[in-house]
């Protein structure tokens, strides 16, 4: 196909050409970065979060009477429902794992904030703590019951030895096991890391070190604490209601305010990455609709209008399959000029949208894979004029009407 | 060489049926020369039209060079009118959009020939009608005659072995 003769013909009526031309500009700059964002969405959506999600339930409560005795108020509920059959254990917590809630603190290899510092998001459990998250240690053990302690209100305790997860072992202890290893809170409180946890994430599903994680043998306070309770495979939802049942059945001074599954929370957490996700997969596909119009507006357009120029070149030689190619190489010229101008557009936009909002660079693949999608968008939507303007019967030269 | 036989074409709508060519035969030798006369709606057109390929034909048999072209497919019937005809259209049919070279060009694009050989073809045809000088020149830029003489270039760039002039009067002068 020679393209030649298809630029003169665009270079006599450019302006049809130009407007599409920009629209697919437009599109491939706001495609690819939407494309971009939704990848990532996904892909944050879609981590593994080490913990056993769909087994996990937690259930709130708060003390409501003088008979609430604290820890002892806190031991017989977890003793209830570790009874449940269909429980697999169950500790008390002081947050929950991927709601967007929690606490975090600093430790330092060194004594006073000194040496390498690990910034994680911490939980605190009793012994079951790390069968109920359903996590796995690569290293060292749990921790026992000997060592769960509850602290005084407002004090700066901070416990003897502590889990880990990998990822703030390998912050602390890059080169060398960080396992029996002593760290530092902020306060120069020293803490033996008794053991690795493989993989698990915090609190925060946005934050970048949302791995950096680590269980204290803590018996949380009255104001943040709850129970979290793993399920049998299959069993969460009947487990659930009978927990609630149990409990409600003690008078120990406490009310059970709500039941919900980690699931649950999880989805409301992701819940605008999702709503995001789908707006923009909208807002692509709408784009990519329009530009498809407005591809086959024109192509229609130029095909109704050079009508007796189509029979001629029938007349003089030209096969059904040159004036298919004809259009259809005349579209993708057109497609291919703005493909060009939206590369350089969607750079811009990735550059702006990541200094602006502190997102990643935008991949230059994702770019590919629009110029590549928009080409063919541009094909099949020219497609159906082209092949109008091949079925042209030659004899359409000589008619004078 | 150029034969029809019995060649028969009828143009129908739903309530009409209007016969342009009623069992027609012609025949017609290499170097001879034929004009088509006769009033408006005799089937000068119809008969140009089937002539040229450019229409089927009902029924009767047309023979081109020995070669039964009603049995021929679309891009079989393509080559021959690239190959062996000619055009000149009464209206001349230039493309507005490209220039007197490339409006000669276009058909020789579709022979697939190469570019070296397709200029000197286009320079032999525009020197032959005397348009050398007007080949960057858009039809628009042109009188009606240029207009006419670049549409007999076209048709003249071909090794041209049948030519059916599609000049209805009144007929343009040529100089």
């Amino acid at each position: 196909m020679d393209i030649k003769p298809i630029l003169s013909s665009l270079r006599r009526s450019p302006t049809g050409a130009i407007l599409v031309a920009l629209q697919i500009a437009l599109a491939l700059a706001i495609v690819v970065n939407s494309l971009f964002i939704i990848v990532q969405r996904f892909e944050k959506v879609n981590r593994d979060p080490g913990v056993d999600v769909p087994n996990i339930f937690f259930v709130g409560w708060v003390p409501s009477s003088d008979s609430y005795q604290g820890e002892v108020t806190m031991r017989e509920d977890l003793a209830t429902l570790r009874s449940l059959p269909g429980v697999k254990a169950a500790t008390v917590i002081n947050a929950v794992p991927l709601s967007g809630g929690g606490s975090s603190t600093s430790v330092f290899t060194e004594p006073n904030e000194k040496g390498r510092r690990a910034d994680m998001n911490y939980f605190e459990v009793d012994e079951q703590g790390l069968d109920t998250f359903g996590v796995t240690l690569t290293e060292g053990r749990n921790f026992d019951a000997t060592i769960v302690t509850k602290p005084p209100r407002n004090s700066s305790f901070s416990p003897s030895g502590i889990l880990v997860t990998q990822d703030v072992a390998k912050e602390l202890f890059p080169k060398e096991s960080a396992l029996g290893k002593t760290i530092y809170t902020g306060t120069s409180q020293p803490v033996t890391i008794l053991g690795i946890i493989d993989h698990m994430h915090g609190s925060w599903p946005g934050w970048d070190n949302v791995g950096d994680v680590a269980l204290f043998p803590v018996i949380p306070d009255e104001t943040y604490a709850r129970y979290m309770v793993r399920a049998q495979p299959g069993q969460r939802d009947a487990m659930m209601k009978q927990a609630e049942e149990a409990l409600n059945k003690v008078d120990n001074g406490r009310v059970i305010l709500k039941v919900r599954s980690l699931e649950y929370i999880a989805a409301n957490t992701y819940a605008d990455d999702r709503a995001m996700a789908v707006y923009l997969s909208v807002v692509i596909a709408l784009l990519l609709g329009i530009a498809a119009l407005g591809i086959f507006g024109l192509a229609a357009f130029n095909v109704s209008t050079r009508t007796k120029q189509i029979g001629t070149r029938r007349a003089v030689g030209a096969r059904r399959t040159d004036i298919l190619k004809y259009f259809l190489a005349e579209n993708w010229l057109i497609t291919s000029l703005g493909v060009v101008l939206g590369c350089v557009l969607a750079l811009l936009l990735g550059y702006w949208l990541s200094t602006t909002f502190e997102l990643p660079r935008l991949k230059l693949y994702y770019l590919v894979l629009g110029v590549v999608g928009l080409w063919i968008v541009s094909l099949a939507a020219a497609f159906r004029p082209a092949r109008r303007a091949s079925l042209v019967s030659p004899a359409i030269a000589t008619r004078t009407v | 060489m150029f034969e029809m036989t019995q060649v028969t074409k009828a143009y129908r709508t739903d309530l009409l049926e209007t016969h342009a060519l009623r069992e027609f035969s012609l025949k017609v030798d290499k170097g001879e020369f034929v004009a088509v006369t006769g009033p408006s709606g005799s089937g000068k057109t119809t008969f140009l039209n089937v002539a040229g390929l450019l229409e089927t034909f009902d029924s009767g048999s047309y023979r081109l060079d020995d070669v039964d072209v009603s049995k021929l497919d679309d891009d079989a019937r393509s080559r021959v009118r690239n190959h062996k005809i000619g055009f000149i259209f009464q209206s001349f049919n230039l493309i507005p959009d490209l220039n007197v070279f490339d409006n000669v060009d276009v058909p020789l694009r579709y022979r697939r020939m190469q570019a070296a050989e397709r200029r000197e073809r286009i320079n032999s045809a525009l020197d032959l009608v005397g348009l050398s000088s007007r080949m960057k020149h858009l039809p628009s830029q042109l009188s009606g005659g240029q207009q006419q003489r670049v549409a007999i270039a076209r048709a003249r760039s071909r090794v041209i072995r049948h030519c059916c002039s599609r000049t209805n009067p009144p007929a343009t002068s040529i100089r």
